[in-house]
């Protein structure tokens, strides 16, 4: 008898832990499984600017400023880890920092781990290096207080604030680098739980967290490669939310009983470069340069159809455009459309310029690099060849394409893509059209060797104030340049289509920080 | 016996460094890993860094020193993407791998030996010529496609089964598995037939002239004379003898089939070593290229080596010069 | 008089014992059929076809994605419908079909020469020549065809002749080593006895005397070879690390139809695997019958 209770009460015992757990633990409700398309490589937040390392990075951290994205895809800069941020000097900035944040540990935030921090950035070599390049130093003027310098006048270091994320020093040295990937320490909104790679990153609500309580209490998130997999998880409630719906599942997913499609403009253009400076250039044999001759590129700018590309192969989910900055950039200027489709004019053009035949060049195209790029080319190879104008393509696989186009001595034109995530079309600018081999740092990408000198004083210029509306006016003006000089061949605006159930408030972010967990509810 | 044994093993072992050297400057004449990894943005200088910290900053033969000392110490390298290493990234995908395979030629012998003895013995009948066309018709088919019709018919049309991934997984001894599981076991059907569509047809096929071959033999009219029942022929005499070349070709099937698993993990989205070598050629990750491509080789030299021996000693008839 | 001769060269095939099952083996003469509609299918089929589906110029994007002719939403213009960028798949299989054939008797012709050359070589000097040489054919079978291929690609990039060096590197070993063997067991027959003391080079002996005696498994190993090459371009196509997207392909083909497999567009994929599916039938079936009739220990 004694025996018989002595059991019931073991058994008891174990029914209430059952119990207890099942209650600790966050239903189902209250967990949002995320699908992306990838394992991060690595969860530490300086390593890398990969995007699925971005998005563990934004849960378990937080950056000294926050951009908060509304449902058009554009943002504003709310105070986060700094609460202040004031310019003393043309190149130094005094940063506030906020009290009683403490990170997942227990351990208090202070300057030191901000400076610590920009010192992981710059030493990172698989990527970090990035976020932190305009800052030449940073200093703890006190347990709160920052002074950063930047190499030279540099108006938009709050874009940067927003992507610089802090980590705790302490931490660190305790545990090194394998640490610090197998187990973050952040002062963000969730707390690292686990990681079983390539099936599943785990993160719980963060009670003490200084800001709002995050209304959703877990997020898994699964990385789902293969995109039918990814839908079908999404389509039989295995997963709330998914990242890139492929275009021909969005019908599919839109229409479903429980699911539903968001989609918003994405911060990539896919854009043709073709050499606009060099008497010869190595992808037309018969002669002098076809490019320099400015109708020739007016000609092959209006010869494509956007509108039957995006709805042909993007099935309507892409938007037509005729500049490299997205919208909402610095850069972007409103009334610059895409160029108009006119093949009869394309055709008269090429006629005035001395090509009443058209001619023949080689375009370098990568395979599976970007969303659909081989039918893509293919597909403005067919409307230039209607014009008379034959690009045979040159597929170079996606691994190897960068390292063929990056020396500019083989390349006439070019296929590519180019993201303004940050906010600023400055960077690129620089990289893409400064004239090569004249300022470090610019005219890394120049793989089509563009000079103008206008456009080089400009960009200077822009470089040199740190007045931010100076520096906007001045980017407008290379936009417009770029444009009428038909510099760049902008086809369209990726759209990022999210799939997701019916019922969760959810907002995409244009930049590559997406899953941003704290803003999401179920309703 | 032993002699050949060892000469055996040299030579095995003079292949795989052969391989070795081959694979190193094939695999180094993908694209630049550091430009691929890092993204678009990156300045020069942090391709020099990244370079260096993968170690390509030294000359080619620089390298290929310091890749012969490692795999002396069993250290393949580690994984540009993963900052791994990469014997351990194919090692936790081998599992899955090796589900789909074992259980693609445990199907395709099960199915395809007793169907070949009997069409083998009574190779006149109806039921044997279809069965010997149809066999025919899997042989010439492309295993992708086969698959492809596969999801086409069972997950869009009927949705019964799923078209990707692996279900779930059961932990054994530290290695995932699962077709211990219901889940497991349904993500599992579709991959392992087709993988094992175009095996069972040869294997079919091979057990048929097999056995063609044997029953024209004296003794077997021999043993028929004798008035040895028709069911000991067949099985007693007959088979034991047209199984040898089926059962060396088996091992050797072996080997080569988780090569082809590739093109199945692929149509699948399986989680196996195959789908790591394509991502791995994708994004230029050379240490598990290499990885790969050597665990692969070590492992048919080695299949090969073992048949070898069980071949001489199986068949008498075999000479060891 | 060398009429007479070639007359009876002819008459005596006609008249053999091969040509006889052969006429009355349904199987082969399907086999025998089928090759031969593939055969000018490649070589007349582009003149008979509506498109050049490769030629970017003649294609128009809004017609892509087109359903065969028995379907809603279907254009009378593509009886099997079309691809992603407007292509008819008759016309585009034609093309592949083409391509696949070429690619299969290239590297055939390759292959065969190469390994019959090294196989009679091999085989007739014996020694350390042929130690070397089965050497390499032994450490070439043990690895699988299709990674060697893959090997080679992954180190040379895509393309139409660098995928036909790719799969004759693994293909020629198969006809070395049966060659070898049968010259081994020719050379000590008293025919090439004879030729050597009437004062023959060996290079006469071998490809004038020996070789024409060790041509029956080669042409087995062959015509068997061929349609195991084509699926292998196919494949390797199929993977994305053989033909490049402009070039036509079978296996492309099938792969871009894989990708738009869930939106039920179907046809892209299964038509092609059907017609590579029918094309190897084909080589099987008289693959098959020649294996059978060469096979002495079937008599």
């Amino acid at each position: 008898m004694r025996k018989v209770f002595v059991l019931m009460l073991v058994g008891l015992l174990f029914v209430l832990c059952g119990v207890a757990a099942a209650f600790a633990a966050p239903t189902r409700e209250e967990t949002v499984i995320i699908g992306t398309t990838g394992d991060p490589s690595t969860i530490d937040p300086h390593a890398t600017n990969a995007m699925w390392s971005n998005n563990i990075t934004i849960n378990l951290f937080d950056p000294l400023v926050r951009k908060v994205f509304d449902q058009a895809g554009k943002f504003s800069l709310v105070p986060s880890l700094a609460t202040k941020w004031e310019q003393e000097d043309d190149i130094t900035w005094i940063i506030t920092l906020r009290e009683g944040v403490q990170f997942h540990n227990g351990d208090p935030f202070t300057a030191d781990d901000v400076v610590f921090s920009i010192q992981q950035y710059k030493d990172s070599t698989t990527g970090g290096a990035g976020f932190v390049q305009p800052i030449a130093s940073a200093l703890a003027l006190d347990t709160f207080k920052v002074q950063i310098k930047t190499h030279a006048p540099y108006a938009i270091l709050v874009l940067d604030m927003a992507d610089i994320y802090i980590s705790s020093k302490k931490y660190f040295e305790k545990v090194g680098e394998e640490g610090v990937n197998k187990h973050p320490i952040g002062t963000g909104p969730y707390k690292f739980v686990e990681w079983i790679k390539e099936d599943h990153i785990t993160m719980d609500a963060n009670e003490d967290y200084w800001g709002p309580k995050p209304k959703i209490k877990r997020a898994i998130m699964r990385p789902l490669k293969n995109d039918a997999t990814r839908v079908a998880a999404l389509l039989s409630g295995e997963v709330d939310l998914i990242y890139n719906v492929p275009v021909r599942d969005i019908d599919r997913v839109s229409g479903g009983a429980n699911t539903e499609v968001k989609a918003i403009p994405g911060p990539d253009v896919m854009h043709i470069n073709i050499d606009v400076t060099r008497q010869q250039t190595p992808g037309y044999k018969h002669g002098k340069n076809p490019f320099l001759d400015r109708r020739v590129r007016e000609a092959f700018a209006i010869a494509i159809d956007r509108d039957s590309i995006i709805k042909n192969v993007y099935g309507g989910h892409a938007y037509p455009t005729g500049q490299l900055p997205i919208p909402g950039a610095y850069g972007y200027v409103e009334d610059i459309k895409p160029y108009p489709y006119n093949p009869e004019k394309a055709r008269q053009l090429l006629k005035e310029a001395g090509y009443p035949d058209g001619f023949e060049f080689v375009w370098d195209v990568p395979q599976q690099r970007y969303f659909n790029d081989g039918p893509c080319s293919q597909a403005i190879a067919g409307f230039l060849a209607k014009v008379g104008i034959k690009a045979v393509l040159n597929m170079i696989p996606s691994n190897q394409y960068l390292s063929y186009i990056n020396p500019g001595d083989k390349t006439t034109a070019f296929y590519g893509a180019s993201g303004t995530g940050k906010g600023d079309i400055g960077y690129w600018y620089n990289r893409m059209f400064y004239t090569r081999d004249k300022k470090e740092g610019a005219g890394g990408s120049n793989r089509t060797h563009y000079s103008n000198p206008e456009v080089d004083k400009l960009l200077d210029e822009a470089d040199s104030t740190a007045d931010v509306n100076v520096r906007k006016a001045k980017l407008e003006e290379v936009t417009r340049i770029l444009y009428q000089d038909y510099a760049i061949i902008p086809i369209y605006q990726y759209e990022e289509p999210y799939g997701m159930v019916k019922g969760l408030d959810f907002t995409p972010r244009v930049d590559a920080f997406i899953f941003d967990v704290q803003t999401m509810q179920k309703k | 016996m032993l002699f050949y044994i060892l000469k055996r093993f040299l030579q095995m072992v003079v292949v795989i460094a052969i391989v070795g050297t081959i694979v190193f400057i094939f695999v180094n004449m993908l694209g630049d890993p550091a430009v691929l990894l890092l993204p678009p943005e990156a300045s020069p200088e942090e391709l020099a860094k990244a370079r260096a910290v993968m170690g390509l900053d030294k000359s080619s033969w620089e390298q290929y020193k310091i890749f012969v000392v490692n795999v002396l110490h069993g250290n393949l390298g580690n994984s540009f993407v993963f900052r791994e290493p990469a014997m351990r990234l194919i090692f936790e995908r081998m599992p899955a791998t090796l589900e789909i395979v074992v259980l693609a030629m445990f199907l395709a012998a099960v199915i395809a030996i007793p169907l070949g003895v009997y069409v083998g013995a009574h190779p006149n009948t109806f039921i044997s010529r279809s069965i010997l066309s149809l066999s025919l018709l899997c042989v010439s088919m492309p295993t992708f496609w086969f698959g492809i019709v596969l999801i086409l018919i069972f997950s869009v049309q009927l949705g019964w089964l799923p078209s990707s991934g692996r279900g779930d997984v059961v932990i054994l001894w530290g290695m995932r598995f699962s077709f211990m599981t219901w889940d497991g076991i349904r993500h599992l059907v579709l991959p392992a037939i087709t993988l094992a569509v175009q095996q069972l047809a040869t294997q079919l096929r091979l057990t048929r002239a097999g056995m063609m071959e044997v029953l024209r033999q004296d003794y077997i009219k021999f043993a028929k004379a004798k008035g040895v029942s028709p069911h000991n022929v067949l099985y007693g005499h007959a088979l034991k003898n047209a199984l040898i070349p089926v059962v060396t070709v088996y091992g050797l099937e072996f080997g080569g089939l988780i090569v082809f698993a590739t093109i199945t993990e692929t149509i699948f989205a399986w989680p196996g070593m195959g789908k790591l070598l394509i991502d791995s050629i994708n994004i230029s990750d050379r240490p598990v290229i290499i990885a790969y491509l050597m665990l692969a080789s070590m492992l048919f030299v080695v299949i090969n080596f073992i048949v070898d021996i069980l071949y001489t000693v199986i068949d008498p008839r075999i000479d060891l010069r | 008089m060398i009429t007479t001769v070639r007359m009876t060269k002819l008459a005596g095939i006609l008249h053999s014992e091969g040509f006889y099952n052969f006429r009355h083996n349904p199987f082969a003469i399907a086999g025998a059929l089928i090759i031969l509609l593939f055969l000018l299918t490649a070589l007349f089929g582009p003149r008979l076809v509506t498109q050049n589906p490769y030629d970017l110029a003649q294609l128009d994007l809004n017609d892509s994605y087109k359903p065969p002719i028995w379907q809603e939403g279907s254009d009378p213009r593509f009886v099997l419908g079309t691809d992603d960028q407007g292509r008819d798949m008759v016309s585009a299989m034609v093309y592949g079909v083409r391509m696949s054939v070429a690619i299969g008797f290239c590297v055939t012709i390759i292959c065969m020469t190469v390994g019959t050359t090294l196989g009679l070589i091999s085989g007739y000097k014996g020694g350390r020549l042929d130690s070397f040489i089965m050497g390499l054919v032994n450490v070439q079978l043990s690895f699988p065809s299709l990674l060697i291929a893959m090997l080679v690609l992954i180190a040379f990039g895509r393309g139409v002749w660098k995928i036909i060096l790719a799969l004759s590197f693994s293909g020629w070993v198969t006809y070395a080593r049966t060659v070898r063997g049968t010259t081994m067991a020719e050379k000590n027959k008293e025919y090439v006895e004879a030729a050597k003391v009437i004062g023959f080079s060996e290079s006469t002996v071998l490809f004038r005397h020996i070789l024409p005696n060790v041509m029956t498994p080669v042409i087995v190993i062959a015509t068997l070879q061929v349609g195991t090459v084509i699926l292998s371009e196919a494949t390797l196509s199929f993977l994305g690390i053989g033909i490049p997207i402009t070039e036509p392909s079978l296996g492309l083909l099938v792969a871009q139809g894989y990708v738009v497999l869930f939106s039920g567009l179907w046809w892209v994929s299964v038509f092609p695997g059907l017609v590579l599916m029918f094309l190897v039938v084909g080589m099987n079936l008289l693959g098959d019958f020649l294996r059978d009739e060469f096979n002495p220990r079937l008599k």
